[in-house]
């Protein structure tokens, strides 16, 4: 094959692949189920992609006697062996209670839903042996803004997060507000 | 087209027909010296290169809410395009132009990703950012053989070893094959620029998955303290620096030009992991991390690594006269399994570690003195230097007064550079003399 050839092939490649990147988060935004969470804000900038403030969800910690458990290894008595589920995907299912959605149980594999509810995909980053509690990543906890305008949002402690999860569990941030009092 | 770079052209082609190994067409080439000119148009137009990537990534960092994300993520695809497309246009007649070009559409396609990233808030730890650019880019450096999309992926490689915290088997399996894909490219094309970037990369992969393993073990054991478990980073990289060292070497290098890589590497690496040792912080934390007696993993690295440095030197031809060669790597093993065996809980740890810096840095002097290598041997005086410094500042920076602290330092400094210097320059001079004047090895 020819130079220009190879190097054409991999230019349509690369495009593809952004627009795949695109679309596989559009797809999210576009037919994900809108989840309004209670947010609790922090700050920073990142070299790639400028300023950013980083998010804290009330689903961030879950206390394990609050929610239905269904992690196989979590009868234990002195908390979980969390490298069971480090770095595996584990399943928050989500439901609105008031104007917020919360969550009501935990799951190492997909669970079945009943009317009203929401999955999300999460991460376990650590087990909080002290307060028994799970620390969760669910992918959304940065929201990127113009430049300026991260002080301001960082400044407010009463933030809420329009996210939107698709049948898969993948969340994408919508919109990051100040709640109205 | 200069003729250089016609004659590079034309030797990868017969390299790719089959027609001269690729030790012959290194052969061939190095008959044709490219001036300095040449390599100075090369630095100009990647600087040029890397400040324009640069800018453009910064420009979608600032997220102008005044152009709208779709127009962005438009512009940013079509300049990739357009990099691409101007690189292949001008690799007729301006092959130097065309590779600069192309490197920029590699940066554009990661910018692209960020962007991306960027407009749907994925989260700031995005270690799979950096593996799909890589991805991305590994392609053009295979398909089009080309130097500067191999030394970008080389670099994202070790970005992306660095940042990835995950432990899973694939992604090792998949980080020790982008490396076997890298190393691989280095040696074919062969790449000295992208090959010191790839060890670095290397060195770091190693590091880090020797410390995710290690805090899984002490995890397991409950006997965990993280920031002690800190001090194993300089050890495992001066294990690692110092068979660099011995690797320059072996035959694969020296044809293709690589030993300079690997001896500056070797020695730098090793030289900054031995001054980190010395710092009193580091013997604190490695009493404390020793104290529960899990540093026996440490053992078996080290058994590894000297039988990894054995066979690199058998290779290279009769062990005794090797081994005479690489000083500096008998010393550096002496010194970790000392810090090992003999150390651990003692006071005089510290003091050891400090005496053991100077020995080494000896060794190097030694070690060039007898390959009458002017290179390795300037850099032993240079880390000698150094750690002299260090110590004095050590020492009497709390005991003289400021004034006589700067004016004895300044005369010592200034009388045994200029001693040092006369020494250095006899031997070369004697040196070069025996060798009937000059030859790579004399580059001071």
């Amino acid at each position: 094959m020819k130079r220009g050839h190879k190097l054409f092939l991999i230019v349509i490649l690369q495009v593809v692949f952004l627009l795949g990147m695109v679309g596989f988060k559009y797809h999210t935004l576009h037919f994900g189920a809108p989840v309004l969470l209670k947010t609790l804000p922090v700050d920073p900038w990142d070299m790639f992609r400028g300023e950013y403030v980083r998010l804290g969800y009330e689903i961030s910690s879950i206390k394990r006697g609050g929610i239905e458990d269904n992690l196989n290894a979590s009868g234990q008595v002195n908390g979980i062996k969390q490298e069971i589920y480090q770095n595996k995907t584990l399943y928050v299912v989500l439901e609105k209670r008031g104007n917020y959605w919360s969550a009501v149980s935990i799951w190492d594999k997909k669970p079945r839903l009943k009317d009203g509810q929401v999955f999300i995909k999460a991460r376990l980053q650590y087990y909080d042996n002290r307060r028994d509690e799970y620390r969760l990543t669910y992918g959304i906890e940065s929201y990127y803004v113009p430049e300026g305008e991260g002080k301001k949002l960082e400044r407010q402690s009463n933030l809420e997060a329009l996210v939107r999860v698709d049948r898969f569990g993948n969340a994408v941030i919508e919109t990051v507000s100040i709640i109205k009092s | 087209m200069s003729r250089i770079s016609w004659l590079k052209k034309e030797t990868e082609a017969w390299v790719g027909k089959g027609i001269v190994t690729v030790d012959q067409a290194g052969r061939i080439m190095e008959l044709y010296p490219e001036d300095n000119r040449n390599r100075l148009i090369s630095a100009l137009l990647v600087l040029g290169a890397i400040l324009v990537g640069a800018g453009i990534i910064l420009f979608f960092a600032s997220n102008w809410e005044y152009i709208p994300k779709w127009v962005r993520v438009g512009i940013i695809i079509a300049a990739m395009v357009s990099f691409y497309l101007s690189s292949h246009l001008a690799s007729g007649g301006y092959p130097k132009v065309s590779a600069a070009l192309l490197l920029l559409g590699c940066v554009a396609f990661g910018s692209g990703i960020w962007l991306i990233a960027q407009i749907f808030h994925i989260n700031s730890h995005f270690p799979n950012g950096i593996l799909f650019w890589l991805l991305g880019v590994l392609p053009v450096a295979f398909f089009l053989k080309e130097h500067l999309p191999l030394a970008l992926s080389s670099l994202l490689l070790g970005a992306w070893v660095a940042v990835e915290h995950d432990l899973s088997p694939f992604v090792i399996l998949a980080a020790v094959f982008l490396f076997a894909a890298v190393f691989y490219l280095n040696y074919q094309m062969p790449s000295p620029f992208a090959l010191a970037v790839s060890l670095i990369s290397a060195v770091i992969f190693i590091n880090k998955e020797i410390y995710l393993v290690y805090e899984q073990y002490l995890n397991h054991n409950g006997g965990f303290r993280p920031d002690n478990l800190l001090s194993i980073v300089p050890i495992v990289t001066l294990l690692s620096g110092q068979l660099l060292a011995v690797m320059a070497g072996v035959s694969a290098n020296s044809k293709r030009n690589f030993t300079f890589i690997y001896s500056l590497l070797g020695i730098v690496i090793s030289g900054f992991s031995l001054y980190l040792m010395s710092f009193v912080e580091f013997s604190r934390m490695f009493e404390k991390f020793s104290r529960d007696g899990t540093y026996w993993p440490l053992l078996a690295l080290c058994a590894i690594s000297v039988g990894a440095g054995l066979y690199f030197i058998k290779k290279q031809g009769d062990l005794k006269s090797g081994m005479k060669d690489n000083i500096p790597w008998l010393v550096t093993v002496a010194a970790v399994l000392m810090v090992l065996l003999v150390s651990p809980g003692k006071p005089y740890l510290v003091v050891m570690l400090n005496l053991v810096m100077f020995i080494w840095a000896l060794a190097v002097i030694a070690a060039g003195y007898r390959t009458q290598n002017t290179f390795c041997f300037t850099l032993g005086i240079l880390a000698f230097t150094f750690f002299t410094i260090t110590e004095y500042f050590n020492l009497f920076w709390e005991m003289l007064p400021k004034s006589l602290f700067f004016m004895v330092g300044g005369v010592v400094l200034m009388v045994g550079g200029a001693l040092l210097e006369r020494q250095r320059r006899k031997l070369v001079g004697s040196w070069k003399a025996s060798k009937g004047g000059g030859g790579d090895e004399t580059r001071a």
